[in-house]
């Protein structure tokens, strides 16, 4: 079981939604078994969106099967700060699953769970999104410069990637994290926010994509098929027409 | 230190010296003083490696340079 989570430790960098569109990128255009854990406490956004999802089916007429979806597992605060507890959790998972995704609150103290966990080395690998922000990618590099000397391995990517900016600034900024010591994948990715949200057959009605596989991704932000490849260590398995 | 011991000295047994009464009282205090449970020892590490977390002026300074030569 490969244990992955994207986390950056600012807030509104997308986290919660590349988790969750990686979980379901992995479930189903691959067709893993995927435990999505629900960090965010008391928010729990992800097993919302999930109930959300079931009851907007149900009211269209076609109920879904759970057993054809992938797991989201809230984890309260108290149980979160029990390592140990956490620990027994993962190995207790570890034979069912192929894919463990985390998603952790914007935060990285020592007493943060994600913080905890990653210095017991639980991820295979974190990931980190980078946006074109002085303040951002001077965080983001001294997170991955941390987590690196916890001995985490740890891959940054560009996202809110809108295609104004001239790709000498990205070439530059990731030589710059590399010769930092730092990986940054040469995957970009348009605004996850925007690929997220699927219409409904043409009508107005969206909806997030932790039940449903998502629509026309493929030609809308190839970039986050192929940065999800590259984290699910599966290069080439879905068709891609062009890169972000 | 001193204080402590007086403080903590407990009453009068007969056939016992101050000395001894120090020598059964030393290994207490040493237990509680100097030996750090090895969680704690990890958390402090762990506290070590996050403080350096806080950004780097060379960095920010770097970032600009890039961030202004391409905009």
């Amino acid at each position: 079981m490969k244990v992955v989570s994207f986390f950056s430790a600012k807030g509104g960098t997308c986290k919660t939604t590349m988790n969750m569109m990686f979980s379901s990128f992995l479930k189903y255009y691959l067709g893993k078994k995927v435990l999505l854990l629900d960090f965010d406490s008391p928010e729990f956004n992800l097993s919302n969106v999930r109930k959300r999802e079931l009851l907007y089916a149900q009211g269209k007429g076609a109920p879904l099967d759970p057993e054809t979806l992938y797991p989201i597992q809230e984890v309260d605060e108290e149980t979160a700060r029990d390592t140990k507890a956490i620990l027994d959790f993962i190995e207790d998972v570890r034979p069912e699953f192929d894919f463990l995704v985390m998603d952790f609150g914007g935060s990285f103290a020592p007493s943060d769970p994600v913080c905890q966990l990653a210095y017991l080395k639980v991820f295979d690998l974190m990931v980190v999104p980078v946006e074109l922000d002085g303040m951002i990618v001077a965080s983001a590099k001294s997170l991955a410069w941390t987590l690196k000397e916890m001995g985490q391995e740890t891959l940054l990517f560009f996202n809110k990637v809108h295609g104004r900016e001239k790709p000498e600034l990205y070439e530059a900024l990731e030589d710059w994290f590399r010769g930092k010591g730092v990986s940054i994948s040469q995957n970009r990715v348009k605004n996850a926010l925007n690929v997220r949200r699927d219409s409904d057959n043409g009508t107005n009605f969206v909806r997030s994509s932790v039940t449903f596989p998502l629509k026309d991704i493929r030609a809308n932000n190839p970039g986050i098929i192929k940065l999800f490849e590259e984290v699910a260590g599966n290069e080439g398995m879905v068709q891609t027409e062009k890169t972000a | 230190m001193k204080g402590w011991f007086r403080q903590k000295k407990p009453p009068e047994k007969p056939g016992l010296t101050d000395e001894q009464i120090l020598l059964l009282l030393v290994p207490r205090v040493t237990i509680e003083h100097n030996v750090v449970p090895p969680l704690l020892r990890e958390q402090r590490k762990l506290q070590e490696q996050v403080k350096r977390q806080a950004i780097d002026v060379q960095d920010e300074m770097e970032i600009s340079d890039i961030l202004t030569k391409f905009a």
